[in-house]
């Protein structure tokens, strides 16, 4: 069954039957959210700017942070009550990939299945940001990517889990 | 008598598409009679400094014709003055259906490109970028549909096609949302109040036809084959 915006009170995305989330939506930047951004300028001695893949920029003070940034950096944090970035960490020898935001959950899984099982199949570190950014560490990264790209094309329909595991598990063994 | 035999309530035949272009955020692409039209959703994203609004977001509309799409405009592909017209009136409606203060200080595009041109364009423009938008991903308070009436040979009748268009006394596009609000509304032509009443009418009743067509749209998108290869459908 698949409902449209307007179809039940306080709805504003299209839904579908089993599947909690709205198929596809932008990110909005929530207080309290951890988050993975670019650096993209830099304002001298105030803030750099962060880039978040939404559709506004978050500013991290200079005096908050102690660390230096440079610009092009990719760093993890947490936004604040006052849309800051803070807790910064810089995310080094990673690759970044980005998916849906609607579409995280299922690539987190419940409890942390899915993610856990693809981090065993390509034999790689993973860890996900609100806004839809993965990033990937070390192991088979290309084999990673098509299992992320797999979870994405069928976010909509049950039994990822054993689909991912029947597809990409039993070339592992032979 | 109309011109294709039709009767005075019967729509030309309308498909839907969408989710078509990978690159836009949300895309549709409508086949309503002979109007073949394409729409694109960009974004959000962040407003240039010189027209951002601080507690909303900027909804910009472009509805374009290609070269040769109709008899009348072939050889503009510029914006005339009848696209600037549309990309004012779309924008208007469309942007009472999006909640833009959802998104402050961003920007969504819709372009919309008219391939072929065989009357009625703005409203198949209005439900293709309503669909479009859902495919975004983009929050809207309810959905839109519309169909232009008119008035041919004395009678109201629905869904006018070129012919009709040139030949008739009047032309009314109507937008409205399914609790009935209007978003759109012109008249060309002469039309008494009562006449205005019943072509109101007529077109509430098709209310059920759009909201049909945009919900299997997403159907064969979301529960259609993936790729080619076959999946069982859930």
């Amino acid at each position: 069954m698949i409902t449209l915006p307007g179809d039940k009170k306080d709805q504003y995305y299209l839904m579908i039957d089993g599947i909690e989330n709205p198929i596809e939506y932008a990110y909005i930047p929530k207080p309290g959210d951890i988050v993975v951004g670019r650096v993209i300028a830099e304002k001298k001695n105030v803030a750099y700017i962060i880039d978040i893949f939404s559709y506004y920029a978050l500013s991290a003070m200079i005096k908050t942070i102690n660390i230096e940034l440079k610009i092009g950096d990719f760093v993890l944090g947490t936004i604040s009550q006052n849309d800051n970035l803070e807790d910064i960490r810089v995310i080094k020898n990673a690759l970044i990939y980005r998916v849906p935001t609607s579409k995280l959950s299922r690539i987190v899984g419940t409890k942390g299945q899915m993610i856990k099982l693809i981090g065993q199949l390509s034999k790689s570190k993973l860890g996900v940001g609100r806004n839809g950014v993965v990033w990937i560490e070390g192991g088979e990264i290309s084999k990673a990517i098509n299992i992320i790209d797999d979870i994405v094309r069928r976010a909509h329909m049950k039994d990822v889990l054993d689909y991912i595991k029947s597809k990409y598990g039993d070339k592992d063994e032979n | 008598m109309r011109t294709d035999n039709r009767a005075d309530d019967e729509l030309r035949n309308i498909k839907l598409e969408v989710g078509i272009l990978n690159n836009a955020t949300g895309s549709a692409y409508i086949e309503w009679g002979k109007n073949k039209i394409l729409v694109g959703v960009y974004g959000p994203e962040e407003a240039p400094p010189a027209i951002e609004i601080q507690d909303k977001a900027i909804l910009k509309v472009e509805y374009r014709m290609t070269t040769f799409s109709s008899l009348e405009e072939h050889g503009k592909y510029t914006p005339n003055r009848r696209a600037i017209e549309i990309s004012k009136v779309l924008r208007e409606a469309l942007s009472n259906l999006v909640l833009l203060d959802k998104y402050p200080g961003g920007i969504i595009e819709i372009n919309i490109l008219v391939l072929q041109a065989e009357g009625g364009t703005r409203v198949a423009s209005f439900v293709a970028s309503v669909a479009a938008l859902i495919d975004a991903g983009i929050a809207l308070r309810d959905i839109g549909y519309g169909i232009s009436a008119g008035k041919v040979n004395g009678r109201i009748v629905l869904d006018l096609s070129k012919e009709e268009d040139n030949l008739g006394q009047g032309d009314i596009p109507i937008c409205m949302s399914r609790t009935g609000e209007i978003l759109l509304l012109q008249l060309d032509g002469k039309i008494s109040r009562e006449e205005f009443e019943k072509a109101l009418n007529m077109i509430r009743d098709k209310k059920d036809v759009f909201v049909n067509l945009i919900r299997e749209a997403f159907y064969k998108k979301y529960r259609g084959p993936i790729d080619n290869d076959l999946v069982d459908i859930i």
